[in-house]
């Protein structure tokens, strides 16, 4: 079952088209990550699902509902929640006031306290919105959208600014969502943080998908490379494994078939005599993938499931 | 379903206060315990009318002639001050506030919500109108106790009817002109470079000796016959109502409500748009669902 299954849209805001008929699918229950640069056409795909922006053809269900629709529409705000990357909370109002009043448009959200104690800002529920740190602001913002106890959840750069102890609490509460059932469809230039959370990973650019899978089958049939290092021994008087680059000391060999490398690097050590030491094997991050995939333009891949 | 299980599937919704009472709650405690807006926009009318009323205290009971009514200089002062604080509280702060809102992403949030457009906007301007109330009281308190302002109590309905006139005239020019900004940097400079200007040429203070020409022109703007109306129900005699001044300003009413509901945006960019989409979404989903029909 798709909690998002959004079929050939296009949208063409008049100077041509943004988004050429491309087909999107989230399964419920899952965390789906949408990546691409700027201008990629990922915040128009976002906001034609979210039901703020029109699309010019295709077919969209969220929910079974149809965004586009001001019957679906209105029904599927009480169902899902959004969370902006940057909107103003009103500084004069307390955590309780702001959390309170989002509860009231909703029929059975959760109570104030419950849903602060989600995010650990119970201690913090009669502070006014101005004296709370960014990251802070940021939680009591997931705390507004689980108010609803929202089934679909839009999550826009949740971390964006937010020092490592705030990054990982929010990241520990997304997680959690999955944990309750809960679809999450997250945005986010922050990749280490898109391969810890998220079970399916679409990248978008140029208004069309180049590629999809978790975020392991993305790393794996990316072009990006594994990166093999060792200290380089005394003695060997400048020579180095074939494919070895010498940087600060080290001998670095990029490859895509590690087990080849390091059967190659013993090889020499064993022909020069000497022995390896600090060997380290780096294996390609979703970042690294982004990255390749982004600068070698791959064929388009199977998209979510 | 039972009475009683109905009753009591409803009572937990019947226990929560409304999402406007809480709105309006919201808005109130915004408003008051900002400090910028309570220098801006409560006391500085406030101010302006303690320097300018003592600058003229000594001409308090002297008659000035205002188009053909004689009215005297306390009350000329105090009709100035109050279409000034009207046009402060309705206007200015309406078009700060929404394109604030606007483009700092307040409204676009609530837009991600199920909460209602008349709910949130309603809100707003009850708390502008109880804020109006409380600024024009506070300087009809000053006038009275410390600037020999006289009020003819059969005249008191007329007062209060011009200033609800003005309110009802200034709040939708203000939630109009809240579109001009394109960013939130640009709200106070842009909307106090209309505000000001417009509030001195309304001629409640003094009478700018303007050209034929501009008067014109500023005759037919909606500070002018704001200031007219309440100067006139604090004159020593003349007629009840400017008729001309009336229809003035309910004609800048009704543009600047046809404006703000036409042109309504949630959010800075363009799409999407609130109270003037609403109706074309409505169209479009109806023909799709017709359409629909047809083939089935």
């Amino acid at each position: 079952m798709y909690a998002i299954n959004a079929t050939d849209i296009t949208k063409d805001y008049g100077k041509g088209e943004v988004l050429h008929g491309i087909s999107y699918r989230v399964p419920a229950g899952r965390i789906a990550a949408l990546l691409g640069p700027n201008g990629a056409g990922k915040t128009t795909l976002i906001e034609i699902l979210e039901g703020h922006r029109g699309r010019t053809s295709g077919t969209v269900e969220v929910l079974g509902l149809d965004p586009g629709n001001r019957r679906d529409f209105a029904e599927l705000r009480t169902r899902m929640s959004v969370v902006l990357q940057q909107t103003m909370l009103e500084p004069g109002l307390s955590v309780r006031d702001i959390v309170r009043r989002h509860a009231s448009y909703y029929p059975d959200p959760l109570d104030v306290d419950e849903a602060l104690a989600q995010v650990e800002l119970t201690e913090k529920r009669s502070a006014l919105v101005r004296s709370l740190s960014d990251g802070q602001r940021r939680r009591l913002d997931l705390a507004l959208a689980l108010t609803g106890r929202p089934e679909l959840l839009f999550l826009d750069e949740p971390t964006t600014g937010l020092d490592p102890v705030s990054r990982r609490r929010i990241r520990a509460l997304v997680a959690g969502l999955r944990e309750s059932g809960t679809t999450v469809v997250l945005t986010s230039h922050d990749l280490a943080e898109v391969q810890e959370l998220a079970d399916r990973v679409d990248v978008i650019r140029d208004g069309e998908f180049i590629a999809s899978g978790t975020p392991d089958e993305l790393v794996r049939d990316s072009s990006a490379f594994t990166v093999v290092e060792f200290a380089v021994p005394e003695g060997v008087d400048g020579r180095l494994p074939e494919g070895a680059a010498l940087v600060n000391g080290r001998a670095r060999i990029q490859t895509d078939d590690q087990d080849a490398v390091v059967e190659r690097v013993q090889t020499w050590a064993r022909d020069e005599g000497t022995r390896i030491s600090g060997l380290t094997i780096v294996p390609p991050s979703l970042d690294d993938a982004y990255v390749a995939m982004l600068e070698n333009r791959r064929p388009e891949t199977e998209r979510s499931e | 379903m039972s009475t009683t299980e109905a009753g009591a599937r409803r009572s937990p919704r019947t226990r929560r206060p409304s999402s406007f009472l809480l709105h309006v709650d919201g808005e109130l405690k915004e408003f008051w315990r900002s400090p910028i807006t309570l220098a801006f926009i409560v006391a500085m009318p406030v101010m302006f009318y303690v320097g300018f009323g003592l600058a003229f205290r000594s001409q308090a009971d002297e008659i000035r002639l205002v188009g053909e009514h004689e009215i005297t200089q306390a009350n000329l002062s105090f009709g100035g001050i109050l279409g000034f604080a009207l046009m402060s509280v309705a206007f200015a702060n309406v078009a700060i506030g929404l394109a604030i809102r606007r483009h700092h992403g307040l409204f676009k949030r609530f837009r991600t919500t199920p909460v209602s457009p008349a709910t949130v906007m309603g809100a707003y301007l009850v708390n502008t109108l109880l804020t109006a109330v409380i600024v024009l009281g506070v300087v009809t308190a000053i006038g009275l106790l410390g600037m020999g302002v006289t009020i003819d109590p059969a005249r008191i309905p007329q007062l209060l009817v011009a200033l609800m006139l003005g309110f009802v005239c200034m709040a939708p020019l203000g939630a109009a002109v809240s579109l001009l900004p394109p960013n939130a940097d640009a709200a106070v400079p842009m909307v106090n470079g209309i505000f000001f200007p417009a509030a001195f040429l309304a001629g409640g203070f003094v009478i700018l000796p303007l050209g034929d020409a501009v008067s014109a022109v500023v005759d037919l703007l909606p500070g002018r016959p704001l200031t007219v109306l309440i100067q006139g129900s604090l004159s020593e005699a003349g007629p009840v109502w400017d008729w001309p001044s009336v229809w003035l300003l309910s004609a800048w009413s009704l543009v600047g409500t046809v404006v703000a509901l036409r042109w309504f945006r949630w959010a800075s960019e363009r799409e999407p748009r609130g109270f003037g989409s609403a109706k074309r979404r409505a169209e479009t989903s109806e023909r799709e669902d017709e359409g629909t029909e047809a083939k089935g």
